[in-house]
């Protein structure tokens, strides 16, 4: 058995109940191919690094499913290529089995990450500010 | 005044980092430039197998728009 990641990207203007209903029409696709779904879940509303189909945001949307036959992932990516509702999607191969999680567990993540991003970005000038002076802090701290 | 040159050293090897996951941005940020290049071995000091690695996570991460291509922006212009 070999475990894959796919990550695809919705128009974030969709609703909880568009999402859903998308989200079921993946999950029938993998069910019809023999796909053994582990996780499912809404890794959250993102801001693009750059513009897809002149959207500026996309909610991202993490899958996680194990199976032995090769020759259906290339089913499973022609039909995520031309769903309507997908911006983009990627699918690799994982090295070990992933661990399963609920929504509530990735929600908390991807809270956690967007809080650091927003602070990083709030921080990015100064940050390089700094890296630049990095040196001649520890300088100083050598004087000391 | 002598010039002493910083030590490199891989930093995924100092930290204990094994396995680089795309989606952890964060961490990739610091391997590529303001422009977002990637940054070569001899500037970052990471080991071959890790730099490797690390390529091969920043292009999955722009494949999927977490990271940027390219960033020429106002303000590195």
């Amino acid at each position: 058995m070999r475990y894959y990641e796919s990550l695809y990207i919705i128009n974030p203007n969709y609703e909880q109940n568009l999402i859903n209903k998308i989200m079921k029409e993946i999950e029938e696709k993998c069910a019809n191919l023999k796909f053994k779904i582990i996780n499912h879940n809404i890794w959250g509303k993102k801001r693009l690094a750059y513009n897809i189909d002149k959207h500026k945001y996309g909610s991202f949307i993490l899958l996680h499913f194990e199976t032995s036959e090769i020759n259906s992932l290339k089913d499973y990516d022609r039909f995520m290529i031309l769903h309507n509702n997908v911006l983009r999607n990627q699918t690799i191969l994982l090295n070990e089995k992933p661990e399963a999680f609920s929504s509530e567990d990735i929600e908390e993540e991807s809270a956690a990450v967007d809080s650091v991003e927003s602070n990083d970005l709030t921080k990015e000038p100064k940050k390089n500010k700094d890296q630049n002076s990095g040196e001649s802090t520890d300088k100083v701290e050598v004087k000391e | 005044m002598a010039f002493q040159s910083r030590k490199k050293y891989c930093y995924f090897k100092e930290n204990g980092i094994t396995e680089i996951d795309y989606k952890d941005v964060k961490l990739l940020k610091r391997f590529v430039t303001d422009q977002g290049k990637i940054m070569p071995r001899r500037i970052t000091g990471t080991s071959s197998k890790m730099h490797r690695k690390m390529v091969r996570a920043v292009k999955r991460a722009r494949n999927i728009a977490l990271m940027p291509y390219t960033n020429i922006s106002s303000e590195s212009k």
